[in-house]
């Protein structure tokens, strides 16, 4: 009797602690796309005209998505593809290698850009190509947006 | 009723500007599509093939409605488009297999075309509103008219109606002329490539009647159309590039 009840809370205290690590990987991996999202809105209203052009800012935001690039390749473990709300697609897993490789993309297009923007000019014709990560990954790869 | 598809015993039904605009819409339709869904394939970061195509569509609609009054017989609205209790008789006379042939839109085919209209140029006119949720920088010319909750709220029903309104209307209207053609042996596919149907008995009319110097009629509708679209864009004060 002792043996099943300690085989039992094992069991329950295993799985727990699988449930909650899967949690915790969905929640970081949900703020690290926050904080990209984030830095895109900022540069998003300088393209738009609704915001002044600034290029601290706009520097800011390519570190921020480089950093996060790769720091979502660490976040897609295969016990985080449900719970939390999130938004990822099970496609994710079934072409894993090709969500890395957009990451990988996304983290040299924003350092490239990085190197290139030095006026408001130049901002213009790089932004929306380091952009582009976004729409092109979050098609294949992300529930349609609710907005 | 006699059916031939010999050139001497078919009629015309439809004019030339008609089958254009026909076509040109299934491509601009298609093309939109495409340069959503492939615009970073294509390299076209700021979606400006997509924004080029939804003018493109709205001109095409407008002059769809322009071509109602000064087009030919079978195109023009009065022609066509009866009580909503006329094309509901013509669906009940289908269901019991009762033969009625008509040269032009037949009564229940109005309100498809009124329908695949009045939603291509409701998704049009959402795009002159919508913002490419990515902040890429890709923006309809009229979104700043409007607050920011309501161009998010438009931009998810540009999205929406794509798929769970536009196409399946686009699904049903080609299966139907599908299925006219194969089961009722009455070739709507092919009169809208060729502008003709085989010569019968039709309810509506017996042959089309062709407005004097089509080409040139449609031209100045389009002129007009076009006009209007980025006239009217730009009354707004939106920016068409």
């Amino acid at each position: 009797m002792l043996r099943l009840v300690s085989v039992v809370a094992a069991l329950a205290v295993g799985a727990t602690f699988a449930y909650a690590q899967n949690l915790n990987v969905i929640k970081e991996r949900k703020e690290a796309m926050k904080a990209v999202g984030g830095a895109a809105g900022a540069g998003g209203k300088m393209m738009k005209g609704e915001a002044p052009f600034e290029l601290a800012k706009v520097q800011a935001s390519l570190k921020t998505y480089q950093d996060n690039a790769i720091k979502v390749k660490g976040l897609v473990p295969d016990d985080s593809k449900t719970g939390g709300d999130t938004e990822a697609l099970p496609s994710i897993w079934e072409k894993k290698a090709d969500f890395l490789a957009r990451l990988d993309k996304m983290a040299a297009d924003a350092k490239a850009a990085s190197g290139v923007i030095k006026d408001e000019a130049s901002f213009k014709a790089e932004w929306p190509k380091v952009m582009s990560n976004c729409g092109g990954c979050h098609k294949e790869y992300r529930k349609p947006p609710k907005q | 009723m006699p059916r031939n598809s010999s050139p001497e015993l078919s009629v015309g039904a439809w004019d030339l500007p008609t089958r254009l605009f026909h076509w040109t819409l299934v491509l601009c339709v298609l093309s939109a599509w495409v340069s959503f869904r492939y615009a970073e394939l294509i390299s076209d970061h700021l979606m400006r093939w997509h924004r080029w195509n939804g003018y493109a569509i709205l001109v095409l609609l407008v002059w769809r409605v322009l071509w109602g009054f000064a087009g030919s017989s079978t195109s023009r609205f009065s022609s066509f488009v009866r009580w909503p209790w006329t094309a509901a008789g013509y669906a009940f006379d289908l269901v019991r297999g009762r033969d009625r042939h008509f040269l032009g839109h037949n009564p229940l085919g109005t309100y498809m075309i009124l329908a695949l209209l009045a939603v291509v140029g409701t998704q049009a006119t959402l795009g002159l509103f919508t913002v490419e949720h990515n902040d890429s920088g890709a923006y309809g010319p009229l979104y700043r008219m409007v607050s920011e909750a309501t161009w998010k709220l438009l931009s998810r029903w540009h999205r929406w109606i794509f798929y769970w309104v536009l196409l399946p209307l686009i699904g049903a209207h080609f299966t139907a002329n599908l299925l006219y053609g194969l089961v009722r042996k009455d070739p709507l596919i092919t009169a809208m490539i060729t502008g003709r149907k085989p010569a019968g008995d039709y309810e509506d009319l017996a042959e089309v009647e062709i407005v004097a110097r089509p080409m040139l009629r449609a031209l100045v509708c389009l002129f007009l159309a076009a006009a209007i679209v980025f006239g009217g864009i730009v009354a707004l004060g939106g920016r068409l590039t």
